[in-house]
């Protein structure tokens, strides 16, 4: 089963989760047109 | 990206061993603002104070975004003084992903973790020709040149 990626849309908390599981932040911004 | 480079696999596997991923639109307020996003995509790669370390701008496929994001986990160490991990970050793109075009810049940053940990200016002479042999052409082989003469 592939797994696929759990995207974030909350600044505060995507920082907030680095911080508590050691990790970077990936931002990404798109075009959704 | 969507299309093609995050429903890969091992990028996925990679993001989610590494990262928390954060999603916007490109006019997404204040963040676009603060963040001067002029383009679409771009992706940061931001330390846990939400600063950035890594600026990627345009489509990368899935052989060169995993580099390039290792190379942002290297820099986020090397600014935060972490020379080990930083080391580290840089070995697994040299090791694995030699041939992309992240892997020169890899060898520069090397070369300077390397004389940051040792004050020894062979580090830096080391890499220069590390990049004179591996990457002739490329603009980090020039910006390594003057290494040469220490």
């Amino acid at each position: 089963m592939n797994k696929q990626l759990e995207w974030k849309t909350d600044f505060k908390e995507a920082v907030e989760q680095a911080r508590k599981e050691n990790k970077a932040v990936l931002f990404f911004f798109f075009n959704p047109a | 990206m969507d299309a093609v480079t995050y429903p890969d696999q091992q990028v996925a596997d990679y993001i989610d061993d590494s990262f928390v991923a954060l999603k916007m639109a490109y006019d997404t307020q204040p963040f676009a603002e603060d963040f001067k996003v002029k383009w679409t995509p771009t992706i940061f790669v931001l330390d846990q104070s939400g600063n950035i370390h890594q600026t990627i701008v345009g489509f990368l496929p899935p052989e060169e975004f995993i580099p390039a994001l290792e190379l942002g986990l290297a820099k986020v160490d090397f600014d935060l003084d972490c020379l080990d991990e930083c080391q580290h970050h840089l070995n697994r793109i040299l090791g694995s992903h030699p041939r992309s075009a992240s892997a020169p810049e890899a060898v520069y940053l090397l070369g300077v973790t390397r004389f940051k940990m040792t004050e020894q200016g062979g580090a830096l002479k080391e890499a220069y020709y590390q990049l004179q042999e591996r990457y002739p052409d490329s603009d980090w082989t020039r910006k390594a040149s003057p290494y040469r003469l220490l």
